[in-house]
């Protein structure tokens, strides 16, 4: 009788062939099939490295910016729009101001006093929202190992777009005189820069950035700036972001 | 009542993040099992179900409802570990120059890949690391994932009996590694 190859074994145990019949009447293939159920039952008793109960919690904390940002790239044009509307009517406001003659300032600025509101909430907005921005990749970039090498390339379009949006911010805030969202937006901009052109950080490169970002304090900068732009609607903005994915 | 993943599914379709969450928080941790598994690694495991997800909800208009959601999940998660795993080749391919073949051929495990610790555990991990690539993809998707071999031919891309070969070759190894463990007595038979 011939007896079963290692082959025809395993695929009996996967239900891939079908040897039954054999192993019915062999007890020498019976007991080999039974070694490798053996050593696949330790296969199956190995464990795997324990994630906890707040896995799910920080994977998602993981994805949820990432998601965002197939929305965030749609609403780039609104944001560009709202930056130069906001441009325009900061412009507007001073103009005003500057040719108006002292007795009719008042009433024409309370004829138009809803336009320059709306176009500072807008920008104060697309700021804070741009800021929240810089600071999820300042931070990942910040808290990466710097032992490894850091593939960055799938961020690469995502910090092209923050350099757009911050020479924008940084131009209207310097138009409108607003010296500390200026300083800070400069500060943060060569660092975007550097990432925009990279598509792997060496570990070397990383631990640079890092030192740059730290020696700067630019998170520091970032966090107290945003916590510091009133945002008229965030909570609304908040709450659509991702219903608008 | 809990909400099924069908529907979970469909909500977050309409771009519903809270449906979404749901689908993350009941299924990263099964994601990270078969992840760990394809990769041996707990870094890259936790980067491929992050990719995972992402790769889900960029592609959840495939999903066909009539489908199973894990398992559909299981499959992107295999496919994402499958490119970790090939980058990584490619990359390490990079340094090694033409030293390829003769690496492909030896099995013998690298220097720091020898486990000195007689536990158990270990020396499944062990044995696990002496798989290929395609080794451990190949059994993963069979033993653990139970995916037909057909399939896992075109996961491979490689013919059927290639698939069939390269089971029974990672089967073979763990046997090789593990038999010791499983009938210590024996050795008088
Ligand atoms: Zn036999």
């Amino acid at each position: 009788m011939q007896h079963l190859n290692d082959e025809e074994l395993v695929a009996h145990h996967y239900g891939d062939a079908d040897a039954a019949e054999h192993l019915h009447a062999c007890a020498e293939c019976a007991a080999r099939l039974t070694t490798l159920r053996q050593v696949l039952a330790l296969v199956d008793a190995a464990e795997v490295p324990v994630r906890g109960a707040e896995y799910p919690e920080q994977m998602w904390n993981r994805l949820r910016w990432r998601l965002e940002r197939r929305e965030r790239k749609t609403r780039r044009w609104l944001l560009a729009i709202a930056a130069a509307l906001a441009m325009v009517l900061a412009g507007g406001e001073l103009l005003r101001n500057r040719r108006a003659p002292a007795g009719t300032r008042q009433p024409l600025a309370a004829a138009t006093a809803t336009a320059p509101d709306q176009g500072s909430n807008v920008l104060a907005n697309a700021v804070g929202d741009h800021l929240d921005d810089a600071e999820r990749v300042l931070t990942e970039i910040a808290n990466a190992d710097p032992a490894r090498d850091l593939d960055v390339s799938s961020e690469q379009s995502r910090a092209e777009d923050l350099v757009t949006s911050n020479r924008i911010y940084r131009q209207t805030a310097m138009r409108r005189g607003d010296a500390r969202i200026a300083s800070v937006l400069s500060d943060i901009e060569p660092v975007l820069i550097e990432l925009s052109h990279a598509g792997k950080l060496s570990s070397g490169e990383l631990a640079e950035l890092q030192k740059r970002i730290e020696s700067r304090n630019l998170l520091f900068k970032l966090r107290v700036l945003n916590s510091r732009t009133e945002r008229p609607n965030h909570n609304l903005l908040a709450a659509n972001r991702m219903h608008s994915l | 009542m809990e909400m099924t993943d069908v529907a979970a599914v469909s909500r977050a379709r309409d771009g519903d993040a809270d449906a979404f969450r749901l689908l993350v928080e009941r299924h990263s941790r099964a994601i990270f099992r078969v992840a760990w598994r394809m990769t041996g690694n707990e870094h890259d495991a936790d980067d491929v179900v992050q990719e995972t997800f992402l790769r889900a909800y960029r592609q959840i208009d495939g999903f066909e409802e009539r489908a199973n959601f894990s398992t559909w999940l299981h499959r992107i998660a295999v496919n994402c570990s499958l490119d970790l795993l090939r980058s990584r080749q490619r990359h390490e391919r990079q340094y090694t120059n033409g030293l390829d073949s003769i690496d492909a051929t030896s099995d013998a495990p690298e220097p720091d890949r020898v486990v000195l610790s007689a536990e158990l555990q270990q020396q499944v991990t062990a044995a696990m690391k002496l798989l290929s690539d395609n080794e451990r993809t190949a059994f993963v998707l069979r033993h653990f994932e139970g995916m037909p071999v057909e399939e896992i031919g075109k996961t491979l891309g490689i013919q059927v009996n290639a698939a069939k070969h390269t089971i029974f070759r990672a089967v073979r190894k763990l046997r090789d590694s593990l038999e010791p463990l499983v009938r210590p007595t024996q050795c008088n038979t």
